[in-house]
């Protein structure tokens, strides 16, 4: 291998380490590792196999956002916290049409849900201002801040009937929000070939 | 319709089903894989590998260790582990179902 070649791998490395700096110490390095173990083999073949390598690799930036994409969802969707996940479906919400449908519906299941838990709350809470009112052909339903001057209907049964809907509103939510994170992950499969 | 992109889209699927398939056969390296990989045309790019590997081991299919050999660089070999193998297994099977398909209406 000649000098001119280690100093394009070195510093082609040396981008991608840079690059990488959103993960974890010791995959930055071993990432690094392979790709330079990589780039010298096809160096040792000589400088047009290297050339071809490196024009195959792609950009070290575009290379490491690769991995980081990967690791990024990968982890989101091991994690049990749904929040990460949800960011994530949703900072890709311009480049993938499941992830943009996907991650807004999931995004109004959870809202449906926190509303759900409010109104279950607030009737044990302010039962006064919680409840479903009918008043001729209008309904009301949820926390009203002025209580219409109809009749109550559910009484203190809002209280399981919206912990009910909430519980499968946020499941509903929590699983498709998994379910597009694999869709996502299975997509980030490699751009295969110098067409891709 | 750009044909390029449909080729490549196709690629993408076939990818992973034939680098757990180099791998059935032996471990190997990155560079091994992608020749085996690539021996009858171009299948996946250097770029394109690499992510799809770390990928692969971090789900369990395949599994990796280091030989570092004094005076070589060091590699990083990859093997298929039973979960990998038998995901192979149900690829293969998917695989052969879709081409018989296709073969049927193309």
């Amino acid at each position: 291998m000649t000098k001119d070649s280690e100093q394009e791998i070195d510093a082609y490395v040396r981008r991608l380490l840079w690059a990488l700096q959103a993960l974890p110490h010791d995959d930055r390095l071993s990432i690094a590792s392979e790709i330079h173990s990589h780039l010298s083999d096809c160096a040792a073949r000589g400088e047009a196999e290297l050339d071809k390598a490196m024009a195959k690799m792609g950009a070290a930036d575009a290379l490491a956002r690769s991995y980081v994409e990967e690791y990024e969802l990968a982890g989101a969707v091991n994690r049990a916290s749904p929040a990460p996940l949800l960011l994530t479906v949703l900072n890709r919400a311009t480049r993938s049409v499941a992830a943009f449908v996907g991650g807004f519906a999931a995004l109004t299941l959870y809202l449906i849900a926190l509303g759900c838990g409010a109104v279950a709350i607030g009737k044990l809470i302010e039962p006064g201002y919680v409840g479903a009112w009918k008043t001729g052909h209008d309904l009301s339903i949820g926390i009203v801040t002025n209580p219409p001057a109809g009749h109550e209907m559910m009484g203190y049964g809002i209280v399981p009937a919206a912990a009910l809907v909430g519980a499968i509103c946020f499941i509903a939510a929590h699983k498709l929000l998994r379910l597009i994170g694999r869709r996502l992950l299975a997509r980030t499969r490699p751009a295969l070939s110098a067409n891709a | 319709m750009d044909l390029n992109s449909w080729q490549s889209q196709l690629r993408k699927g076939a990818a992973e089903l034939v680098v757990l398939a180099v791998l059935a056969r032996q471990e190997a390296y990155g560079l091994q894989i992608l020749d085996r990989a690539n021996q009858a045309g171009e299948i996946v790019s250097d770029g394109a590998l690499y992510p799809l590997l770390t990928r692969l081991e971090k789900a369990g299919k395949i599994a990796a260790r280091w030989d570092m050999v004094e005076g070589t660089n060091p590699r990083k070999y990859y093997r298929l582990t039973p979960e990998g193998e038998a995901m192979l297994g149900e690829m293969r099977r998917l695989w052969g179902g879709f081409r018989g398909m296709m073969d049927t209406l193309v």
